[in-house]
């Protein structure tokens, strides 16, 4: 009983962060703005950048808090969005990273990009993004 | 296909299999901006009567075997690269082929704050309705095959892919997305099944396609909790008499206006479709051919995830040639069955994913009429029953 609650309390602790390299002009983004540019419909920044997306893997436990609490997506609507246009030759798919600690190597080293983590550790290279 | 066309397909699959191989190999220096995906599908079907993909009738026909490969690189911030070679082999309708899918050059015209404005050029994936452009791409499909009074197989030439231009436009808002696509190209044509299912069986000559548009506009809300469509698809095709034949140079103009509705919940997915086409059917000399057809066909299907990996299927579709003939009369005419006018499609499917990548599928569907049935598969039109059932089993692997 106690681990459960012990569970139920991290699940809800459960917080992500939406990471950008710091090259990205935009420190702030709305919810459908985010929403638009996980599902690869929005492509540039405003500045006219393309933005490169990187996501964890669908199971992943930190994609699925992902995807419910940031887009109000499931992983598997997200994976069939993204099929559809990888298929069809009229869009992309994020690029897949192995863990956070690659992810974290990612947005801090690729500029223009976007992605997220359980918790962000302090590094220069990257900023957490505000949503309203 | 010509034999330099079939040669520059199998080489492009080649080129794309050692790219493939030699990518698993090097996967860690892949750079971001180049992708590589796939798909093997195969699909086994069985009919009480008449054949769909094969000899289906009383027997299990290896009906559709489909394989695909694509591959999608960022050339500059604006340019990119996409290409996709598809092999397909069909029942008696495609006894095996390849081609290009795809293959287009998509280029960034104007992106601002909420949207962008972009061109893709080159071979373009035709958009109609839900599905048209993954229709073959059956794990994004809800169905081993689509709609058939909608997503016709057996002329799916003239909707699958065109040379030409795709104008897209996407507009985010906080009420929801809008998606604008309007496609300018050549289909291919000339094919027996197209000829029959436009000019039906007293045709003998060549009925070759000229410049079509596809248009459509989404609506997408709480990123794709409703999904709202319109599309219109404009096709010509012209006819080239058969020496001796009575039938004149005539020219067939088709337009067809689709409706589309979605609701997904995260285990629920309600969707609609209605289209209603217009034929035009002019100078072929002939006073029963020479008049407008309006087809009509609507379809509604639910599916359920009982478990995040099972999900059952049902769907309900209705289909009439022509509206004003729904007992298929100018069939009768002719001396045939006058079911060929009219379709009734309920089914019942399963859909199992296995793994991400692996997925299962088994369908019952039951059919009266027969409008969408390959000639192919069925020459002879008066063995054809009008009652049917139909069961088709799926396997398809995807990366």
């Amino acid at each position: 009983m106690i681990f459960a609650c012990v569970l139920l309390q991290a699940r809800q602790a459960m917080a992500i962060d939406v990471i950008i390299n710091n090259s990205v002009p935009e420190k702030q983004l709305s919810k459908h703005k985010l929403r638009a540019i996980f599902t690869m419909n929005h492509r540039y920044w405003p500045d006219g950048e393309n933005i490169k997306v990187y996501v964890l893997k669908d199971s992943h436990p930190t994609h699925k808090s992902f995807s419910r609490k940031k887009l109000n997506m499931f992983a598997h609507q997200l994976r069939r969005v993204w099929d559809r246009k990888t298929f069809s030759g009229t869009g992309y798919a994020p690029t897949i990273v192995k863990s956070e600690l690659e992810m974290l190597e990612k947005i801090a080293t690729t500029p223009f990009s976007i992605g997220y983590l359980l918790k962000v550790s302090d590094n220069e290279s990257i900023s957490t993004i505000v949503l309203p | 296909m010509k034999a330099y066309q079939r040669l520059f397909c199998l080489k492009f699959i080649s080129l794309l299999l050692c790219l493939t191989t030699s990518s698993v190999a090097k996967a860690w220096s892949l750079p971001d901006d180049l992708a590589f995906h796939g798909f093997i599908t195969q699909s086994f079907f069985h009919s009480s009567d008449n054949n769909f993909y094969g000899p289906s009738d009383d027997g299990i026909s290896p009906g559709l075997t489909e394989i695909g490969l694509n591959f999608s690189y960022q050339l500059t911030n604006d340019l990119s690269l996409l290409a996709q070679g598809l092999y397909r082999r069909a029942g008696d309708v495609d006894n095996g082929s390849v081609r290009l899918d795809y293959g287009l050059l998509d280029y960034n015209l104007y992106s601002y704050d909420a949207g962008q404005v972009g061109i893709r050029a080159g071979r373009i994936k035709y958009t109609y309705g839900l599905y048209n452009e993954t229709r073959d791409i059956t794990f994004v499909n809800p169905s081993i095959f689509l709609p058939q009074g909608m997503y016709f197989d057996r002329s799916r030439d003239l909707l699958v892919s065109a040379d030409g231009f795709t104008l897209y436009a996407d507009h985010t808002t906080s009420f929801g997305d809008f998606h604008f696509k309007f496609n300018f190209g050549l289909p291919p044509g000339d094919s027996d099944e197209i000829r029959f299912a436009v000019l039906g069986s007293r045709a003998s000559g060549l009925l070759e396609t000229a410049p079509s548009s596809a248009t459509q506009l989404l609506y997408e809300a709480n990123g794709g909790e409703y999904i709202l469509g319109l599309s219109h698809n404009y096709l010509t095709l012209e006819y080239q008499p058969a020496p001796g034949e009575t039938l004149l140079a005539g020219t067939t103009d088709i337009h067809a206006l689709a409706f589309s509705a979605q609701y997904n919940s995260s285990n629920f997915t309600l969707t609609g479709e209605f289209s209603h086409r217009w034929n035009i059917f002019q100078n072929y000399g002939n006073a029963a051919i020479d008049r407008t057809v309006q087809s009509q066909l609507w379809y509604v299907q639910a599916s359920y995830r009982v478990i995040p990996e099972v999900e059952v299927l049902i769907r309900y579709e209705d289909l009439f040639i022509n509206i004003n003939d729904r007992e298929g009369n100018a069939f009768i005419i002719n001396g045939e069955p006058g079911h060929l006018s009219r379709a009734t499609d309920m089914m019942i499917g399963l859909r199992w994913d296995i793994h991400p990548s692996w997925m299962m599928r088994a369908e019952y569907h039951r059919i009266n009429g027969t409008a969408w049935l390959p000639v192919a598969d069925n020459p002879d039109l008066n063995a054809l029953v009008e009652n049917w059932d139909l069961y088709a089993v799926q396997l398809s692997y995807h990366f």
